[in-house]
């Protein structure tokens, strides 16, 4: 059981978990595909954001880097014609990491709630951004690829993209966790004073933490770009992304490996089913998870299992007494 | 535009600013909480006068009262609800759970009234008076005064009334105010009504002057936030010249860049504060 519980083990059994995976989800339809890859997106993102939420910062602003990964790759295909996409999806993920280190200098120095608004406000100002530089964005009105390498290929071959990044940047959590860079993160959680007086250079961690979330952030947004060829400010700088990767890995729980993919798939299963009944949908699943998480379960339901857990091993213990 | 009639405008939006600020400052001051769903709550309001005054036939200065009791027990049942169980939790929860709260209210607006922009057209809209040889709006300068007149009576009613002077207890000592039998909930749930009822004023005010849609809101959530920390979090003498500089600010920026950077000006001054001066102009405690 200990080897499972090993980070090596970890991998091992996420590898195994994920072939199967990749084999099975092979012979799905174009519209579970379709949703899967939305799924993947999120789970992308809130993975992403959970990065930062290590700290304990809650970031209200990821669509900022999710579009700037956007709009880079846009540009750059239309503009430099570079269709390669690793190159696409790791210049789009660098500028926007490299925003994020820019911005985070300064904003990470703030407590929580200011945090969390100055991220919102980011956000909101990078959307204003947007739109006014016209010759860069052609404004509201959005820029599309042409319809040519990338449309062509069959839904399948997105979600095996997408796959494969999810995939990467699940491992790349788990390492986080268990690395002097993830303990350094939950310790600045913890207590951020107390990690300064131990000798943790608490705003290089979190201004690299911040970093690296964007950068991922930064990488789907740019898949985003690719997958539906088409962006506009609204689209790629809406508030459903911010909320969304906050909602999901509160609702899975902050911090854990698979708070995320819990989170997310649940809460996009639920807007997928009552999609038809109301306009944004998404939107009313986030805020009201949000509400009802806060109320009854902040820790996330990672926090709920732990508990019951804890309970039960304390119930067996007293048993054996 | 002149500056100098582009100075007066911003001077009326600010006092406009200054009553969507004011709703924050007494939730914070009081509860320390920082309440995220203003800004949809406002768009609501809007929209809710928007229909009623239409429906009804009649001027929408009329709905004032109406929307402020309204939004008061909309306030009160959120307070019972949602709040009191996470009253003593960290900031952090009360905000991430009024964040939902606001983009659930968002939703809902959107799926009753759809995602049209609406404005309020009344008899006098088109109408300017002129003022020291600059010509204002009628609509603006009326709005100005209702905003101008609850701000006057909130502080009345803070430094005044026997409830008004609870709350300020409690703002400044919570424990304190509870071991002097200040009943808690009821101070709270007060508070929460005033400043959602004032939100159901701003409503109104807004929807008379600018163009509401659906998700308009986290701009006015912003955009109080901002004025709030630029005269010191808390701080309810900072509020009117807070809002008077963002709004004058603006009104000034949108003569000589496009229309739409002006919606970044708050933000602007929220940066500069925090990297300047955290504890704004009027704050004390250092955050």
């Amino acid at each position: 059981m200990n080897f499972f519980k090993s980070t090596k083990g970890k991998f091992v059994s996420l590898l195994f978990l994920l072939f199967i995976w990749f084999l099975i989800s092979q012979k799905f339809s174009p519209y579970i595909l379709g949703f899967l890859t939305t799924t993947l997106m999120y789970i992308g993102i809130a993975q992403a954001w959970n990065v930062i939420g290590l700290t304990g910062k809650i970031s209200f602003g990821h669509a900022a880097f999710f579009g700037i990964g956007s709009y880079i790759t846009v540009i750059l295909y239309l503009r430099y014609g570079i269709h390669n996409l690793l190159i696409l999806f790791i210049i789009s993920g660098l500028v926007s990491g490299l925003f994020a280190v820019i911005v985070g200098y300064p904003f990470l120095r703030l407590r929580g709630p200011y945090f969390a608004i100055g991220t919102l406000g980011l956000a909101n100002v990078v959307y204003i951004l947007a739109i006014a530089f016209k010759n860069l964005t052609n404004g509201a009105s959005g820029i599309s690829i042409p319809i040519s390498s990338f449309v062509s290929k069959s839904p399948l071959v997105y979600y095996n993209v997408i796959l494969g990044i999810v995939y990467l940047q699940i491992l790349l959590y788990i390492l986080l966790l268990n690395s002097k860079m993830g303990i350094a993160l939950k310790t600045i959680r913890d207590d951020e004073e107390a990690a300064l007086a131990v000798g943790v250079n608490t705003t290089f961690y979190k201004v690299i933490a911040f970093g690296i979330s964007a950068f991922l952030t930064g990488v789907i947004g740019s898949f985003y770009a690719l997958y539906i060829t088409y962006i506009n400010p609204m689209t790629v700088f809406s508030s459903s992304i911010s909320l969304g990767a906050v909602a999901m890995s509160i609702f899975g729980g902050i911090g854990t490996v698979e708070g995320p993919i819990i989170g997310g798939i649940i809460l996009l299963s639920v807007s997928e089913v009552f999609r038809s009944y109301m306009t944004n949908i998404s939107l009313l699943v986030y805020g009201a998870t949000m509400i009802i998480a806060m109320l009854f379960f902040p820790k996330g339901i990672i926090g709920v299992i732990d508990k019951m857990r804890k309970k039960g091993r304390r119930n067996h213990e007293s048993v054996n007494d | 535009m002149g500056i100098s009639s582009s100075i007066l405008n911003g001077l009326l939006m600010g006092g406009i600013y200054a009553l969507m600020a004011l709703g924050l400052v007494l939730i914070y001051g009081v509860m320390r909480m920082i309440n995220l769903a203003l800004g949809p709550l406002i768009v609501l309001a809007g929209f809710i006068t928007f229909s009623l005054s239409s429906w009804l036939q009649i001027d929408p200065l009329f709905l004032l009262p109406l929307l402020f009791i309204l939004f008061a027990g909309l306030g009160i049942l959120v307070y019972w609800f949602l709040l009191k169980p996470v009253v003593f939790a960290p900031r952090m929860v009360t905000l991430i759970l009024l964040m939902g709260l606001g983009y659930v209210i968002e939703n809902l607006t959107l799926n009753i009234w759809g995602p049209d922009y609406r404005s309020i057209v009344t008899t006098y809209s088109s109408k300017s008076i002129t003022l020291c040889g600059i010509s204002i709006s009628f609509l603006r300068l009326i709005t100005f005064l209702i905003s101008a007149l609850t701000l006057i009576v909130i502080y009345i009613i803070l430094n005044k009334t026997k409830v008004g002077k609870a709350m300020r207890a409690c703002a400044q000592n919570l424990r304190g105010a509870q071991i002097v039998g200040i009943d808690l909930d009821r101070i709270f749930s007060l508070t929460t009504a005033l400043s959602f009822g004032i939100y159901g004023i701003a409503g109104v005010v807004i929807s008379m002057i600018i163009v509401m849609y659906p998700a308009a809101g986290s701009l006015f959530t912003l955009k109080s936030f901002c004025i709030n920390v630029l005269g010191g979090l808390g701080s309810v003498i900072g509020i009117p010249v807070a809002s008077i500089i963002v709004g004058v600010t603006e009104s000034i920026s949108s003569n000589f860049l496009p229309v739409i950077l002006k919606e970044g000006v708050a933000f602007l001054f929220l940066v500069l504060v925090l990297l300047v001066k955290p504890s704004g102009l009027f704050g004390k405690s250092q955050e």
